[in-house]
């Protein structure tokens, strides 16, 4: 009896302690793993948001850089796909992609502020910038 | 399954043993032991002698009938072991999730900021910004404000506007010809409006002065 179980036991390539060795690591891959994939559409919806953020800031910082003095401007609620309006038509949004506002008011000689919002539709977070006479403050917010 | 009357414990083998290690013992490499009774520990080097062994203790229990291999069998039938786990689907399954798991982890990274609540953000603006934070004092409520100007009709945006515009006059900065409702223009089911202020229309001082 017991070489018989053995035997049986034998047909299986792998013994109960690799067995079980190899459902403990799977087990916490797919702890690692599950919320990973789940945060995925999120996650990707985010980095989207802050490409486009990256995008607009560039565009904003290099013409100050440049002493081309932007136009005053105030534009609202800029939903991709699509070029926003002049003076940024240079940027172009990506498909969920929102620009809540962006404020560009430059008063030579009195005070420079530039403010933008941008967001995803499917993403949980906001990224802003405000730059008050070329003090600028970077920052993430809750949707 | 009976086991035969004869045989003998593990401990009493050991005793029956003359000296030395058995497996080290070149009396030991014997694989057919004088007393057939007797299952005496064995170095078995070669598949034949494995065959016999197994032959031998046939019907027998295994923890009695001890064969020991010499050391390369054993590490090639591990290794055997080893490859068929490399080969075996959930280990496979398993090291492409770990795989894609950590490119998911790599790729978005950068965006896996922890995010500030509004007042968090705003404290920490007025923090940094300084005495230049008055400036910001008119763009508040569209730095806050969470719905969408679709229209320039709009209530909010009437009221925001109106306030924006009474907030930057205080500034020192002359309103009255700029941002007009009126002005406006639609695009991508939203609002903007741009124009290049000349240093006369922005000057502060002037501004002032009119305003006396």
């Amino acid at each position: 009896m017991q070489l018989l179980s053995l035997r049986k036991a034998n047909k299986s390539p792998l013994t109960k302690l690799e067995w079980l060795v190899i459902g403990v690591v799977a087990v916490a891959c797919l702890r690692l793993a599950i919320p990973n994939f789940f945060e995925l559409r999120t996650r990707a919806a985010d980095a989207s948001a802050y490409a486009v953020y990256e995008e607009v800031k560039d565009f904003l910082m290099t013409s100050a850089s440049n002493s081309q003095s932007l136009p005053t401007a105030l534009v609202f609620n800029q939903s991709g796909p699509g070029s926003l309006p002049s003076p940024f038509s240079k940027i172009t949004l990506s498909n969920n992609v929102k620009i809540s506002y962006i404020v560009s008011l430059h008063y030579p000689g009195f005070f420079d502020l530039t403010s933008f919002e941008v967001t995803h539709l499917y993403g949980d977070k906001r990224y802003r910038l405000v730059s008050v006479n070329n003090r600028i403050t970077e920052q993430v917010l809750e949707k | 399954m009976n086991l035969p009357a004869e045989k003998i414990e593990p401990e009493e083998i050991g005793a029956q043993e003359p000296k030395g290690d058995p497996v080290s013992s070149s009396d030991s490499k014997v694989s057919a032991p004088s007393d057939s009774s007797v299952i005496q520990p064995a170095l078995a080097e070669s598949e034949q002698q494995i065959r016999d062994l197994l032959a031998k203790t046939r019907g027998q229990s295994l923890s009695k009938a001890r064969i020991l291999q010499p050391p390369q069998q054993v590490e090639r039938k591990q290794l055997i072991r080893f490859s068929r786990l490399l080969q075996s689907d959930l280990f496979l399954a398993v090291l492409v999730l770990t795989a894609l798991n950590a490119f998911i982890y790599i790729r978005y990274s950068g965006s896996s900021v922890t995010a500030l609540s509004l007042k968090e953000a705003n404290a920490a603006l007025k923090e940094n910004v300084g005495d230049d934070y008055k400036y910001l004092e008119p763009v508040s409520d569209f730095l806050n404000y969470h719905g969408e100007f679709s229209s320039e009709d709009s209530p909010e945006f009437q009221s925001s506007l109106k306030r924006f515009r009474e907030k930057i006059a205080f500034l020192g900065t002359d309103p009255s010809e700029l941002f007009l409702s009126s002005e406006f223009f639609r695009k991508n089911q939203g609002l903007y409006w741009s124009k290049r202020l000349s240093q006369s229309v922005t000057d502060p001082t002037q501004a002032i002065l009119d305003r006396k």
